[in-house]
C-alpha cells in the first residue's frame, strides 16, 4: 500500500471518535467529514444513567408487576386443576393397591409440569426483562444521545468557544430540540464573528492612520489585535 | 437562585407531543402486549382449570334415588256380572181411552220391560305400598346433592368469568395509568427542554435574560447547569468583548484617529453601533 493511501490515524477520546461528539479540549471541534454521521457504540448506550435508567427501572418494574400477577393467576389456576386431579385420583383408587401406586406416579407427573410451569414462566419473564431492558437502553440512548452531545456543546460555550455544531445521528430523538440549539449557537457564534469583524477592521484603520504612533496607541492595538485573534480562534 | 414558584398544570403536560406520546405509547404499547399475550395464557389455563374442576365435581357421585317398592298385587276381580238383555214384551193394545182422541180412533200399542237385577261386585283394594322410613330423606338428599353439584359446576364457570373480568378490568385501568404516568414522567424531561429552548431563542435574538433554576421534581439537572454554564459563558464574551471595545474606542478618541482617518471614523462608528447593541443586550 503507497504512503498515501494509508487513512491517517484517529484518536479516540474517552471511547469516542472525534465528531461524534464535540471535542472537551482546547479547540473547537473539528467538523467531521460526511455530516458527522457515527455509529452507536454498545460501550456508550448508557450515556446519561440516572435518565436511562430511570426509565428502564420503571418499565421494567410495570412489566414485572404485569408478569408476575398474571403469572400467579396462571399458577393458581393449574395448581387448583392439579389439585383437583390429585383428589380425583385418591378417590378412585381407595383402598385398592395398584391403582394407588398408579395415583401416586400420576400425582408426581402432575407436580413435575406444575414445577415445570413455574420455570417457564420464571424464564419467559428473566427472558422478558433482559430483552425490555435492552431495548429501553438502546430508546432512551436516543434521547440522551443529544442531550449529551449538546452538553459538551454548551460546556464549550461556557469556555467561550463555540465551534462548529453538527447535526444528530439518523434515529435520535429530541430533533426539533437540537435544531433550535443548533440555530441559537450559530445565531450567537454569527454575530459575535460580525462584531469581531468591526473589532478587526477598527483595528486595522487605527493601525493605517496617519499620524505619529504611541507607547499607549500600540499598547491599546497589541491588545486589540490579541483579543480579536483569540475570539476568532474560540469561534473557528 | 429563585425558580419565580411557576407550578405544574394539567394543561401543559403535553409540552413535547412528539417525544412524549412515543414513549407513552411505547410504554402502553408494550404493556397491552404483554397483558394480551399473558392473558391469553391466562384464559387458557383457567379454561382447562374450569374444566378439570367441572369434571371432577360431575365425578362426585350423588346418593342415588330409592326405587319406589312394588305395588302390592290386587286380588282378581270377579267376572263380570252378565246382564239379561232387555227382552220387549209382546205388544199390547190398550183400550184405556186417550183424552187427544175421545172418538178413540187410533190404534194404541203399549210396550212392557221386564225389570231385571244386576248385582256388581267391587273389587278388593289393594294394600298401600310400603316405603323405607327414610324414603323421603334419601330423596331430599338426592335432589340437594344434584343441586349442590350444579351450583358448584356454576361456581366453577363463575370463577373463570371472574378472572377474565378482573384482568380486563386491571388491563384498562392499568394502560389508562400508564398513560398518565408515562406522560408525567416525560414531562419532567420535556419541562426542562422546553425552557431551554425559550432560552435559546432569546440567545438567538441576542437577549441575554436571567437564567432561573428547574421546578422541584423536574429531570435533566445536570444538563440544565451545562446550559446555565453555555449562558454565563456567551454573557462572558459579549462582556469581555464590550470592555474591549470601550477601551479601545477610548485610547482612538484620545489618539485623535477619528480626525485623521476617514476610514477609521467609520471603523469607529461601526464599532459603537456595535458597543451600544451588545450594552443594550447586557441591559
Amino acid at each position: 500500500m503507497a504512503e498515501d493511501q494509508v487513512p491517517p490515524a484517529v484518536v479516540v477520546q474517552g471511547g469516542k471518535l472525534p465528531g461524534d461528539v464535540p471535542s472537551t479540549t482546547g479547540a473547537p471541534a473539528p467538523a467531521p467529514s460526511g455530516g458527522g454521521r457515527r455509529h452507536r457504540r454498545i460501550q456508550n448506550y448508557l450515556l446519561d444513567k440516572s435518565l436511562q435508567l430511570r426509565y428502564v427501572l420503571a418499565v421494567t418494574l410495570v412489566s414485572a408487576l404485569i408478569a408476575g400477577s398474571l403469572g400467579y393467576l396462571i399458577y393458581q389456576q393449574e395448581h387448583r386443576a392439579s389439585d383437583k386431579l390429585e383428589q380425583g385420583l385418591k378417590e378412585l383408587a381407595g383402598n385398592d393397591a395398584s391403582l394407588s401406586e398408579y395415583g401416586r406416579e400420576a400425582a408426581d407427573d402432575i407436580a413435575s409440569r406444575d414445577r415445570h410451569l413455574v420455570f417457564k414462566m420464571v424464564g419467559v419473564g428473566f427472558a422478558l426483562t433482559v430483552i425490555l431492558s435492552g431495548y429501553l437502553v438502546v430508546m432512551t440512548h436516543k434521547v440522551a444521545g443529544p442531550l449529551y452531545k449538546v452538553g459538551l456543546y454548551m460546556e464549550q460555550m461556557a469556555e467561550g468557544r463555540l465551534g462548529k455544531v453538527t447535526p444528530l445521528r439518523k434515529g435520535d430523538m429530541l430533533q426539533d430540540f437540537y435544531d433550535e440549539f443548533r440555530d441559537a449557537h450559530g445565531a450567537v457564534r454569527e454575530r459575535l464573528r460580525a462584531d469581531n469583524a468591526v473589532l478587526d477592521r477598527f483595528a486595522a484603520a487605527w493601525a493605517d492612520a496617519p499620524g505619529e504612533s504611541s507607547a499607549a496607541r500600540s499598547n491599546q492595538l497589541d491588545e486589540l489585535r490579541r483579543h480579536v485573534a483569540a475570539r476568532a480562534k474560540a469561534l473557528g | 437562585m429563585s425558580d419565580r414558584g411557576y407550578k405544574r398544570s394539567w394543561k401543559n403536560l403535553l409540552i413535547n407531543k412528539r417525544y412524549q406520546l412515543r414513549f407513552t405509547l411505547f410504554m402502553v404499547g408494550l404493556s397491552a402486549l404483554l397483558m394480551g399475550l399473558l392473558g391469553w395464557w391466562v384464559v387458557r389455563v383457567a379454561t382447562e382449570a374450569t374444566t378439570v374442576a367441572q369434571s371432577s365435581i360431575r365425578g362426585d357421585a350423588c346418593v342415588a334415588l330409592p326405587a319406589l317398592p312394588a305395588k302390592p298385587k290386587a286380588a282378581r276381580p270377579p267376572p263380570a256380572p252378565v246382564m239379561p238383555a232387555v227382552v220387549p214384551a209382546v205388544p199390547a193394545v190398550d183400550d184405556a181411552a186417550d183424552p187427544d182422541d175421545p172418538e178413540g180412533t187410533a190404534r194404541r200399542r203399549a210396550v212392557v220391560l221386564e225389570e231385571s237385577q244386576i248385582a256388581i261386585e267391587a273389587a278388593p283394594v289393594p294394600p298401600p305400598p310400603t316405603v323405607p322410613a327414610d324414603f323421603v330423606q334419601q330423596i331430599t338428599s338426592h335432589h340437594l346433592c344434584e343441586l349442590d353439584r350444579q351450583a358448584r359446576i356454576e361456581d366453577a364457570a363463575v370463577g373463570k368469568r371472574r378472572i377474565i373480568i378482573v384482568m380486563v378490568a386491571s388491563g384498562i385501568l392499568l394502560t389508562l395509568g400508564l398513560a398518565v404516568f408515562g406522560i408525567k414522567m416525560t414531562h419532567r424531561v420535556a419541562g426542562p427542554l422546553y425552557k431551554v429552548q425559550l432560552y435559546l431563542a432569546k440567545l438567538r435574538d441576542g437577549r441575554y435574560d436571567k437564567v432561573y433554576d428547574l421546578r422541584r421534581g423536574d429531570q435533566l439537572v445536570e444538563f440544565y447547569e451545562h446550559f446555565k454554564h453555555a449562558h454565563a459563558g456567551v454573557l462572558a464574551l459579549e462582556r469581555a468583548d464590550v470592555e474591549r471595545i470601550r477601551a479601545a474606542l477610548d485610547a482612538a478618541i484620545a489618539d485623535g484617529v477619528a480626525d485623521r482617518s476617514d476610514e477609521a471614523k467609520a471603523a469607529a462608528a461601526a464599532l459603537r453601533e456595535v458597543l451600544a447593541r451588545k450594552e443594550k443586550s447586557l441591559g
